[in-house]
């Protein structure tokens, strides 16, 4: 048997605890822990911790279980019915009675109430984007669209007091007695 | 002069569109002025790329100017205007799918939004509440929207940023309104589970 020094021993300390060691050492530890009273109080503490450890860490996952117990009792046909129409409910294109339906298991059923927190929220940063995007825009195209649809309208007197439409057709009036198709019944 | 201007801009979109229709030139500037924004941020979202979105918003303001003495009620403006949109998107994608893809020298696809000189000047009409939302997340928004298949995401965008009702899309793409609720539905979770992490 090998004889091991206090400071090796204590190195070793936490892999002794997880057995992760050889059989060999792990038999040359558990003899200096017996002889040592120094490294067995440094032993003992570490423990100690690890057990604390260990117990809060089976405490969390049990109620982590009973979490997803209680999460399974909500997933029912109402929240069937929920999910389905959430999109709908949202965008007020619901018959009224499903309108109701989705409304109280929204109240009803927690799991439902986040969905529906989830989407309001969703729906808020898309219109905020949206309202970004819109600002991007920094030109303005209106200008230069009319005078591309007044180039293509015929020219007119500009002080004449007659709206567009009226002078078009004047004009149209004119050529056809121009060309004696349309005579002003004279 | 100028009072004729503020005029313009006190008149509601219902005034705009009859005066418009009547021939009155001004009337037509100031309603393209209004809804040039709009039009801008649709195709942002439906088209990927980005160059082609100045050139289709002005195409489809023009088309609006054209056609507008065509609209028999003034307040069908919104549902007329975006099924012209529409319309230009599909064109778009039929003509994309015929043309190999190509890459604009000028700006590269992801950054020019956020980098090119005119967005780097602040925006003085800039509101508090427009920034809360970082650059960064309506170009992730934009780039996860315009990711859609072409059918979700013409029906979500008409939806949240048109503010249409479903029969109306309905109406505009020429499908049911059982199939407009389960897209935009669809829609939401995909673009939902896209952003779970930014949200």
């Amino acid at each position: 048997m090998e004889n091991l020094s206090c400071g090796q021993v204590i190195a070793l300390l936490s892999f002794y605890i997880d057995e992760k060691l050889n059989s060999n050492l792990m038999k040359n530890i558990e003899y200096h822990l017996n002889t040592c009273s120094f490294c067995r109080n440094k032993y003992m503490q570490l423990r100690k911790i690890y057990d604390n450890y260990a117990d809060i860490k089976s405490r969390i996952e049990e109620d982590n279980d009973e979490y997803i117990v209680d999460d399974a009792i909500y997933r029912n046909q109402q929240y069937e019915f929920f999910k389905e129409n959430l999109s709908a409910y949202i965008d007020n294109e619901l018959k009224t009675e499903d309108n109701l339906r989705v409304k109280k298991a929204a109240i009803i059923n927690p799991i439902a109430r986040t969905e529906l927190k989830n989407m309001l929220l969703f729906q808020q940063t898309l219109h905020m984007a949206f309202q970004k995007t819109k600002n991007n825009l920094k030109k303005d195209f209106s200008g230069g669209i009319i005078c591309k649809i007044r180039d293509s309208l015929p020219k007119f007197n500009v002080n004449s007091d007659l709206s567009a439409w009226d002078k078009l057709i004047n004009m149209l009036s004119n050529f056809l007695k121009s060309r004696g198709i349309f005579s002003n019944g004279k | 002069m100028s009072s004729q201007n503020t005029l313009y801009k006190n008149l509601n979109q219902y005034q705009l569109v009859e005066l418009a229709q009547k021939g009155d030139l001004k009337a037509l500037e100031e309603l393209l002025r209004n809804e040039q924004k709009n039009i801008f941020a649709t195709f942002s979202y439906l088209s990927n790329k980005r160059e082609d979105v100045f050139d289709l918003t002005q195409e489809a303001m023009l088309k609006v100017a054209k056609n507008l003495k065509n609209l028999k009620e003034p307040k069908h403006f919104k549902s007329w205007l975006n099924k012209i949109v529409t319309n230009l998107f599909y064109d778009e994608l039929r003509k994309c799918s015929r043309r190999p893809d190509t890459l604009s020298i000028d700006d590269d696809n992801d950054t020019c939004g956020a980098h090119s000189i005119v967005n780097s000047i602040p925006d003085t009409k800039c509101k508090p509440n427009e920034k809360c939302i970082s650059l960064e997340l309506e170009e992730i928004i934009r780039a996860e929207i315009s990711n859609l298949p072409g059918q979700f995401k013409i029906a979500i965008v008409l939806r949240e940023l048109q503010g249409l009702s479903y029969e109306e899309i309905a109406d505009i793409t020429k499908s049911s309104i059982g199939t407009v609720k389960s897209r935009i539905s669809r829609a939401r979770s995909k673009l939902q589970d896209g952003l779970k992490s930014y949200i």
